[in-house]
């Protein structure tokens, strides 16, 4: 009670005021808080500023804080517009690329019976050898350069649409291609 | 619209301004703030260089995490919040080597008329310091800084009742120590005026 009317810095109650006044110890006590009080209230001499250029140090401090968050937003913005496409377009030319070949490579079986006799052929049949490779790609130099494209095209498009499919949101998109 | 541009802006709506990020209303809030914040580290920690390294913490932090004040309460607290936390991990990190320059009178001749002075009113902050640390915090925030009980709950993160309890408790130990020094009448027996 005593502290709440320190504390508050309000006149004595009279209810209070009565009992302090039949109470020794609750007098000193209030007595030596409200002199503790009143000492620390009391102002001081003291020049309140901030020392010489702190404002301007502060301030050059939160720019430099915040200045290589904002490089990293711009350089993202910069390159946001064209890099999701680029890497769409470079995974769907490498998935092209992957379905071309296994499409143009002969089949193993039909390789060892076009040569039954010939001591690749068991070689072949497993699928491991590097002739396999090279009779896959002088079959592909072969054929007739209007089936190479059609071939291209036909397997770009699937891999666009296997990306589409995959990738884009909107079902709609997919049906398009 | 003259009236309303020449209004000195509350801190609560600087730090709104802040909040939209105008560096300036918060250049403002360091003119205004960065004084007292200044003080305050200084009898904490007890050395200017330190100090003044705080300070700049402390309003850093403020700025990075200016976006969680509530314009709705008080700026006052919070920023003495900061404060206060800022300086208790500096004591965590380095433990401080916190002097009285001048040692406390451990009698006076006539403790009255020092206590008047000004060089006795600092002596009591300097007898104050050396108290808790809790306790020197809330009686900084309640005379020097002149918080209401509600603000000091806010800056100290208690309750209003743990204000007031804590305030109790640094100045009776304050008292103790102002009485052994004869800074204090040991006896209180003048009427209740």
């Amino acid at each position: 009670m005593i502290s709440s009317v320190i504390d508050a810095g309000e006149r004595l109650p009279d209810d209070l005021k009565a009992h302090l006044e039949r109470c020794g110890s609750c007098r000193r006590y209030y007595g030596q808080q409200r002199e503790v009080a009143e000492m620390l209230q009391r102002p001081v001499d003291e020049k309140i500023e901030l020392p010489a250029g702190l404002n301007e140090s502060i301030m050059r401090a939160i720019r430099e804080e915040s200045e290589p968050r904002a490089i990293r937003r711009d350089r993202r913005r910069r390159f946001s517009p064209w890099l999701a496409p680029a890497a769409l377009a470079s995974v769907a030319l490498a998935a092209a690329l992957v379905i071309l070949l296994q499409d143009t490579r002969p089949d193993s079986s039909q390789v060892a019976e076009s040569d039954p006799g010939s001591p690749e052929a068991g070689v072949t049949s497993v699928g491991s050898a590097p002739s396999d490779y090279i009779r896959t790609w002088s079959v592909a130099i072969n054929q007739p350069l209007d089936n190479e494209l059609d071939n291209v095209v036909a397997d770009a498009r699937s891999a666009v649409r296997f990306l589409a499919i995959n990738f884009l949101p909107d079902d709609r998109t997919t049906e398009s291609l | 619209m003259l009236q309303s541009s020449q209004r000195i802006q509350s801190c609560e709506e600087l730090a709104e301004n802040c909040q939209d990020g105008d560096q300036q209303a918060y250049s403002e809030l360091i003119a205004r703030y960065g004084p007292r914040i200044h003080g305050f580290l200084h009898r904490l920690v007890g050395n200017a260089h330190d100090a003044e390294d705080l300070t700049q913490d402390v309003f850093v932090k403020a700025y990075q995490n200016i976006h969680s004040f509530d314009t709705q309460r008080s700026f006052r607290p919070w920023i003495f919040t900061i404060a206060r936390r800022t300086a208790a991990n500096f004591w965590r990190k380095k433990r401080p080597t916190v002097q009285i320059e001048n040692d406390p009178p451990s009698h006076a001749t006539d403790p009255r008329e020092k206590a008047e002075s000004q060089d006795d009113c600092e002596r009591i902050w300097k007898f104050a310091h050396t108290l808790k640390k809790r306790y020197f915090q809330v009686l900084w925030l309640r005379y020097r800084e002149e918080f209401s009980m509600q603000e000091i709950a806010e800056a100290m993160e208690i309750t209003n009742i743990n204000t007031k309890v804590l305030l109790h408790r640094a100045r009776s130990d304050l008292a103790k120590k102002l009485t052994s020094a004869g800074m204090l009448n040991r006896e209180h027996q003048e009427s209740l005026s």
